[in-house]
């Protein structure tokens, strides 16, 4: 339209120039009236087209343990815009937006033919989230002609968090497979020596200790054995974990977004971002390890990932919790949900209300060994005012206590940023859960 | 921590600074790799320079050439609004007002026509908006064409007749006849490159097609699924995880969109 009404000041240039016999005058209205005729002569003719795509690579973000005094990593998310210009068709303004990022805006060339650009956000966020809403408008030449606005995405991008490197991890009390990289409590085939027994039916013949026979049983005058004497070791068995995600909550670490009027940043972890890293983590650990992992959430009731192991059953795992999110408003439960008997129960929440506390003990109750980890990010108080500043202190106050209690009543807890509060652990959780994993230790029930 | 007195509160308000508290940081970008390129907001002062380096061309008095700044300064703010047409409308008054020398008419029509050409390049792109250096040289060889076109008539017309001779008429009348002529000679030299004139778009088109044929093989909503985890097998697509189908194709028109 700006270019329309430029010619038209060019043509009143030009006339006036000829109603005042002043040549000159019309001489400067002779760029804008050749402009707009090249632009007319020039136009594009069919509509152009464009296409928004995911990036190649599989977006992840979480925590670098390699960096942990920098804070957390931040995931890189790409996305290819191709646009295919007609003849005619000179630059495309390209805006593009993502929730919690600042737009992008640029002018692109498309003269040269059909191209592609790559735009790309950073985030810490995990999860499926719609990103990348295009706007574009492209413009002839001195943008007389012009088409669009064009929407592309939002793309709906799953971000999966990525696994830090633990060194061990704690067992259940009991294992309970038949064959697994622990040794159990259980005779059976294994390697480690249980005792030397009396060979009895069901005994294999290859465990018959030949030299402990002969020592005790050999009769001299005859030269015969009286009795046999088997080897016994203790069963090799594999462990089952059910990680339970406690996703009812997703809270950032500005305190003042947790009353849902404000957005929290994308460049930080919210505590179901940490829960997910923990609870991938963990996965990943146990099942290179040969155990068997399973997964349920504490918020919308859906069919939990029952307790499997291999390849397969991580990327089941990883699939799940980048799906979980808060949805509407779970109704209270009544009972723990059911797990595996004697499977370690590893319980990811922030712990701010009764809930999850209540599922741990039940599960601990049930003669399972309980996990409490607590995945509260590392809080901000300083943009509270002095009501939000006491409202926050009585729900750490609560939290504190329920964290205390939990540890009383025998479940173990862990924090997966060390000390996010002040209730927390000075030491890093993989350094607490190499300390729970030890055969020899006591809980902890200060 | 306030005081009641108005003093006070004035005190508090100027000098009662929360030095301690830090400020939010803000907000992470979404970048977009173009070629190499500038801000928009250099575009823009340029523009505004342009307007203000005609304002001191035509005008000597401090009064109109503060004008003139303000009217670059409205040229840097709003690129996309009517305020560079009545800078354009503006000067070409003042030129007329007046009698001036070629040399500020010469001055004035290259300053006109660059601020008007890169205010229209930058208009409606924020002023952190990447402009890519490709993009400010699409067209600048017809616009370069059309400002040494200009420039050769108004040569014309100031030194071989006069300006009061009717053969100065005859010549801006007779420029614009070949301006037009070259017009359609390049229109009918592009259309050589493309095709046939009719069937330019079908043409296009179908190479599009056949373009998108080669590159895309799969369907398109199943690309934006993401690839799987590393090393192993590919987990099923999120629920909901597909793109929105294709738009239809723009089309071309002059109502600017931001307006």
């Amino acid at each position: 339209m700006q270019s329309i009404a430029a010619a038209v000041i060019g043509a009143g240039a030009l006339a006036l120039g000829v109603i005042g016999s002043r040549p000159d005058v019309a001489v400067l209205g002779l760029p804008f009236v050749l402009g707009f005729a090249w632009a007319w002569f020039t136009r594009p003719e069919a509509g152009p087209h464009q296409d928004l795509r995911q990036g190649a690579h599989r977006p992840t973000a979480g925590t670098d343990t390699d960096d942990a005094a920098s804070g957390p990593s931040i995931g890189n998310v790409a996305a290819d815009l191709t646009l295919d210009p007609e003849p005619g068709a000179e630059v495309v303004r390209v805006r593009v937006t993502s929730q919690g990022h600042r737009q992008g805006q640029a002018l692109i060339d498309v003269g040269g033919g059909s191209r592609t650009v790559r735009m790309h956000l950073e985030t810490a966020r995990t999860g499926v989230q719609p990103m990348f809403r295009t706007d574009l408008v492209w413009s002839s030449y001195d943008e007389t002609l012009i088409a669009g606005p064009v929407r592309l995405g939002p793309l709906r991008v799953t971000v999966y968090p990525t696994a830090v490197p633990l060194r061990r991890l704690p067992l259940p009390r009991r294992l309970q497979g038949l064959t697994g990289p622990h040794t159990s409590r259980r005779v059976g085939d294994g390697t480690d020596l249980h005792d030397v027994n009396l060979f009895t039916p069901g005994d294999r013949l290859r465990r018959i200790d030949w030299r402990v026979s002969a020592r005790r049983s050999l009769d001299v005058t005859t030269g015969r054995l009286g009795e046999l004497y088997v080897r016994r070791t203790f069963a090799t068995a594999d462990a089952t974990v059910m990680l339970v995600v406690d996703s009812r909550d997703n809270v950032g670490p500005d305190v003042d977004t947790w009353g849902g009027g404000k957005e929290a940043r994308v460049d930080e972890p919210t505590s179901l971002d940490l829960a997910r890293e923990a609870a991938t983590s963990l996965a990943k650990r146990y099942l290179d390890g040969g155990d068997r992992v399973g997964l349920d959430d504490l918020g919308l009731r859906r069919r939990p990932v029952a307790p499997a192991g291999g390849r397969k059953q991580w990327d089941r795992i990883t699939q799940r919790l980048a799906t979980i999110a808060p949805e509407g408003s779970p109704t209270p439960r009544e009972r723990a949900p059911q797990v595996s008997a004697a499977a370690l129960v590893v319980v990811f929440s922030t712990f701010l209300d009764d809930e999850a506390a209540r599922m741990a003990q039940q599960w601990h109750a049930q003669a399972h060994r309980v996990i409490a980890v607590d995945v509260l990010p590392e809080v901000r108080v300083q943009h509270l005012d002095t009501y939000q500043q006491t409202a926050y202190s009585l729900v750490r106050l609560e939290r504190g206590i329920r964290l205390e209690r939990l540890r009383r009543a025998g479940v173990e807890v862990v924090h997966w940023v060390g000390d996010p509060d002040g209730h927390g652990s000075p030491t890093p959780a993989d350094v607490d859960l190499l300390v729970l994993s030890r055969p020899g230790h006591r809980m902890r029930t200060r | 921590m306030s005081t009641a007195r108005p003093a006070g509160r004035a005190r508090d308000w100027m000098f009662g600074w929360d030095v301690n508290t830090p400020r939010e940081r803000p907000l992470p970008p979404v970048e977009i790799d173009v070629d190499r390129w500038v801000p928009a907001w250099a575009v823009r002062v340029v523009a505004g320079v342009l307007v203000l380096a005609a304002g001191a061309m035509l005008l000597t008095d401090p009064i109109a050439i503060a004008v003139a700044a303000a009217l670059g300064v409205g040229v840097a703010v709003g690129p996309q609004g009517t305020i560079p047409l009545i800078a354009l409308a503006a000067a070409i008054a003042a030129f007329a007002g007046g009698a001036p020398s070629p040399g500020v008419g010469a001055g004035l029509l290259v300053c006109l026509h660059a601020m008007h050409y890169l205010s229209r390049r930058v208009a409606g792109l924020s002023p952190q908006a990447r402009v890519e250096l490709a993009a400010l040289r699409r067209g600048l060889l017809p616009a370069v064409a059309v400002q040494a076109f200009a420039q050769a008539v108004g040569v014309v017309v100031w030194l071989v007749p006069g300006p009061s001779s009717p053969f100065t008429w005859l010549a801006v009348l007779a420029l614009l006849a070949i301006t037009a002529l070259v017009v359609v000679g390049i229109r009918s030299v592009r259309a050589a490159e493309t095709g046939p004139g009719p069937d330019r778009a079908r043409q296009a088109r179908q190479a599009r097609q056949a373009r998108q044929a080669r590159r895309a093989g799969p369907a398109r909503h199943t690309d934006s699924a993401p690839p799987g985890p590393p090393g192993g097998g590919t987990p099923a697509d999120p629920p909901g995880g597909d793109t929105p189908p294709d738009p239809p194709p723009p089309t071309w028109r002059s109502v600017n969109p931001d307006a």
